[in-house]
């Protein structure tokens, strides 16, 4: 929460001259000039509470060492981090900091990413002279769904307890107790609420706050991490994908942009992950349940759309699509149904009247409109002069026998699984159903039919605009099954195949 | 002035009033401003009060229109400085506060006294109320605030009727309330009750538990003077220190600043406890001899055995040794020359039998108990202390023991938010350094080896 203004000044950081906007925190200015003064209780999105005593530093002109987070630049302001004086009063506000800390870090969940750990191979002691009886605190108390706290890890650095106050307004955390006994909790251990809970568990240091979803799954060492926005709202948040090789996602954690979600994304969006998971998705391309190679299903949908081509029957094609989608694949839809198969049935949801609609559920981030892209989806459409029709609309248009060649590109998430089955409903052998989806569910729906998989979510490449109209980049770094592609890449596939049939395949075997 | 040479009747004591030292009559080595007229029967009320001169000063203040620059300036010139433990200029303190900034101002009162060792604001609470009260008036007038808070500590049950019942009286006189003495000067004045906490004596503690808060104390920048209760300019001040301030006033900066030395001007409330024979709250210049206030004031160490060591200035000052002690004079150059300080002025004597490792241990139980638990070297050093103390008297101790204790404290002090980590530090240290023959006698004694759990 620095309150900075453009102007620049010049301060003097370990000797060296830097320039920092007049205001802004010392920690902040010197993160930005890869000096690291180490922290616990600052938190650049938290006020300042200046408790851990860690980013003591020497500032000229005060013979006395002074806290870090507590300091805004200012011209002509001189300040040292390196001189043995600190380094000697940072060992020992660590060394106080593992005074009466359990270290079970072998059974800690933090361990990897625990800051006590981080910086004790920086400024440790390597010596405890801690020889007496620790003082023992609650361990595992349960808050909730989201969040178990150990009592005894905790180094009361107050994060959660700001954020609650600050940043959620819940005020659900406190400390209790005094001097060595103080306690991190909520009255009579309730469980918290709200949709915000496990940012204190991002931003707790510690292994205090751990989150249930997460704890004991994976040792944080062997996740790898990508970046990307989530799926779950309008509003966008970005996002760190955090898995194992591309095989099986952990967790998100939110990752910052001040246009966006500053530090924070609540727990609805936290668990979207869920449906782009190993376990909810469709791994092979199918037919009638059956699995079929990639390219055996390309051959299929390509010839079915070589004679609807052939004898000029391509207005026999629907195409059911939503906002789930980046721009660049709802781009690659519309080039090649509307533009190269002149296909005018479009179906989806009333996109319109959900942007119409779309506001903050809770004045935070949280907002109504379901899906990530609705502002790109209603613009890209808008550019190719395509306009949707309802859901409804196309089911009775099925049953007056109005389609015959059925695409339903259907997104991962539970929400659309209602709409797939009412389609589903009212099929009939008559219809050829493709339906290119990452998700095993919609594909059970769909069982006669023609099932493609598609890339999950958090595997995408491609922009997202978000309710303010913010374009915002993804960047794929793991594809989790070898027989899903893009739909981009679907559709170049099925175009290649409907007009060189030959050439597709020998291009696809290798 | 005769406030040292009358002789009085012993008076009797109040029907809520409890016995103490201080009621017996004034003593020659006493030099009495604020205590002069403490013995005088119902003195607690306002009319004995005003007899003796009571609310002058707020009158001459309200009616002849003193400037805020005046007043601030009557009180650099008087010396006074802040009489609760860290001796800041009163004067100073009060230019701080910004003027005309459109904001509410207040006065806060800090009656918590918490500090061990300390008794003597809680004689003016109970018998002088309107003494503190005038002085609160006329400081709330110095830096334009229309309200005050007396935070008085939650054990002070009598002096907090006391104070109630003077504030009454107060309103009651004009003294307070809308427009005081014609002046257009509005002022209200509340009692606030602690709930028992060291670390609320602490002037910014005080004002997070007024603010409703936990008694944390808080980060400085900003200073209270800027940001303080609710956000606003504030001063806290000591009660001695606001009951100076009446005298100051009615008798001119010159004749307070005549008592004393260069840098300790006027005089100093004693509370002395421990092994004399007449323990008590005695008041003296400031530079007196230390001899008269154990000799003459208190009667002496008791049982006739010899002075082993002092604690001058409540429980976190460093030990001065009886050598050290008699050399000294009572103010602040002469105390800090022996390495403690004058802080509260609750001296603690100890005499020849006092085991000092004992004394110690009992010290860093209390600060390790009352440590607020916000910054992390003082929540877990004061514990660490605390039990390594115990290891000595339970004949667990380690040599190394000995230099691990000056490095915590060492590396305590200065390094948290407020002084209650140097509080234990600063007696660890001294007591460490000036008497190392009490630990060693402990270390012989000793059984420990390696790690103690």
């Amino acid at each position: 929460m620095s309150d900075t203004n453009s102007k620049k000044v010049k301060i003097t950081l370990n000797g060296k001259e830097i320039e920092a906007p007049a205001g802004q925190n010392l920690l902040d200015a010197a993160d930005a000039n890869g000096v690291e003064i180490p922290r616990y209780c600052y938190h650049p999105g938290l006020s300042v509470a200046g408790q851990c005593r860690m980013c003591m530093v020497e500032v000229e002109g005060n013979p006395k060492l002074q806290i870090g987070c507590n300091i805004r630049c200012s011209d002509g302001l001189k300040v040292i981090s390196d001189s043995e004086k600190v380094k000697n009063a940072v060992k020992w506000s660590l060394e106080y900091h593992l005074v009466n800390h359990p270290i079970d870090c072998p059974i800690c969940d933090q361990a990897g990413e625990c800051g006590l750990q981080e910086y004790y191979m920086e400024h440790g002691q390597y010596k405890s002279d801690m020889h007496e009886q620790k003082v023992n605190k609650q361990k595992v108390v349960d808050l909730g769904d989201h969040i178990v706290l150990d009592k005894e890890r905790c180094i009361l650095c107050s994060r959660c307890v700001r954020f609650t106050q600050e940043i959620s307004k819940t005020s659900e955390f406190g400390i209790f107790n005094r001097g060595d006994r103080s306690v991190i909790g909520t009255v009579d251990d309730k469980p918290l609420t709200g949709n915000y809970q496990v940012n204190t568990v991002d931003i707790c240091p510690v292994g205090a706050l751990t989150s249930k979803d997460f704890r004991f799954e994976q040792r944080v060492w062997f996740l790898d991490e990508t970046e990307s926005v989530c799926s779950g709202c309008s509003k966008g948040c970005n996002v760190f994908v955090h898995h194992k090789k591309g095989k099986h996602i952990y967790r998100l954690k939110p990752r910052f942009n001040e246009a966006v979600n500053s530090y924070w994304m609540c727990d609805k969006g936290r668990y979207t992950y869920k449906d782009s998971n190993y376990d909810r998705r469709l791994s092979n391309a199918k037919m009638a349940g059956v699995d079929i190679p990639y390219s055996e299903a390309i051959q299929t949908w390509a010839s079915d759309l070589r004679v609807l081509v052939a004898t000029e029957r391509t207005d026999e094609i629907g195409v059911w699509i939503s906002p789930h989608h980046s721009n660049e694949e709802l781009n690659s839809i519309l080039d090649t149904f509307s533009g190269k198969l002149k296909v005018t049935k479009f179906y989806s949801e009333n996109i319109e009247q959900i942007v119409q609609k779309d506001e903050s559920v809770d004045g935070f981030l949280l907002r109504s409109d379901p899906y990530p892209n609705s502002k790109g989806f209603l613009s890209t459409l808008q550019g190719k002069k395509v306009k949707t029709q309802s859901t409804d609309d196309l089911i009775q248009t099925i049953k007056k026998g109005g389609v015959s060649h059925i695409v339903l590109i259907c997104p991962e998430g539970q929400r659309i699984l209602p709409e797939m089955l009412k389609i589903s409903k009212v099929l009939s052998p008559f219809q050829f159903v493709i339906v290119l989806t990452p998700q095993l569910a919609a594909m059970e729906i769909f069982s006669a039919a023609l099932s493609l998989p598609t890339l999950g979510h958090y595997e995408k490449t491609g922009t997202f605009i978000n309710h303010a109209g913010i374009v915002q980049h993804t960047a794929a770094g793991f594809k989790m099954f070898k027989e899903s592609h893009s739909v981009t890449d679907i559709l170049n596939d099925l175009m290649i195949a409907q007009a060189k049939p030959a050439e597709t395949r020998e291009r696809m075997a290798t | 002035m005769s406030h040292s040479t009358s002789l009085v009747k012993k008076t009797s004591h109040g029907a809520n009033m409890r016995p103490m030292a201080i009621e017996q009559q004034p003593l020659t080595a006493e030099k009495r401003l604020l205590l002069e007229h403490e013995h005088v029967p119902g003195i607690n009320k306002i009319d004995v009060y005003s007899s003796k001169g009571g609310y002058e000063a707020l009158k001459t203040v309200l009616k002849n229109k003193m400037t805020v620059d005046a007043i601030v300036d009557i009180m650099k010139k008087s010396g006074l400085r802040g009489r609760g433990g860290a001796g800041f200029p009163t004067g100073s303190k009060w230019s701080f506060v910004p003027k005309n900034d459109g904001k509410a101002h207040y006065l806060l009162c800090n009656a918590d006294e918490s500090e061990p060792g300390t008794f003597k604001d809680r004689v003016i609470l109970e018998k002088l109320p309107h003494m503190m009260i005038e002085g609160m008036i006329i400081g709330s007038y110095a830096i334009a605030a229309k309200k005050s808070y007396i935070y008085i500590r939650g054990e002070y049950t009598y002096a907090a009727l006391a104070i109630e019942k003077a504030i009454q009286e107060a309103y009651q006189a004009g003294f307070l309330g809308k427009d005081i003495l014609g002046s257009g000067f509005d002022h209200d004045m509340y009692v606030h009750r602690g709930a028992g906490a060291y670390i609320c004596g602490e002037e910014t503690g005080l004002i997070s538990s007024l603010e409703g808060k936990k008694g944390w104390p808080k980060l400085k920048p900003p200073f209270p003077a800027v940001e303080g209760y609710l956000k606003s300019p504030t001063v806290v001040n000591n009660v001695e220190t606001l009951a100076a301030v009446p005298w100051i006033i009615r008798n001119g900066p010159e004749a307070y600043a005549k008592f004393g030395t260069e840098k300790s001007k006027g005089t100093k409330m004693w509370s002395v406890s421990g092994d004399v024979n007449r323990p008590g709250v005695y008041e003296l210049e400031c530079g007196a001899p230390f001899k008269a206030l154990l000799e003459d004031c208190c009667g002496g160490v008791r049982g006739g055995k010899k002075l082993k060591a002092i604690i001058p200035g409540g429980s976190s000052a460093p030990i001065v040794t009886a050598e050290e002690a008699y050399q000294m004079t009572l103010d602040y150059e002469s105390i800090a020359s022996k390495g403690s300080m004058l802080g509260s002025g609750g001296m603690i004597v100890l005499d020849e039998t006092r085991d000092l490792v004992q004394v110690l241990k009992n010290l860093s139980e209390f600060y390790a108990d009352e440590s607020c638990g916000q910054c992390t070297p003082c929540r877990e050093g004061t514990g660490w202390i605390e039990k390594i103390l115990h290891s000595f008297t339970e004949k667990q101790a380690r040599r190394e023991d000995v230099d691990l204790l000056k490095n915590i404290a060492s590396n305590l002090q200065g390094r948290t938010i407020c002084v209650l980590a140097d509080s234990i530090a600063m007696p660890v240290e001294s007591y460490l350094k000036k008497f190392p023959q009490e630990f060693e006698k402990y270390l012989k004694k000793s059984t420990a080896s390696g790690t103690r759990v």
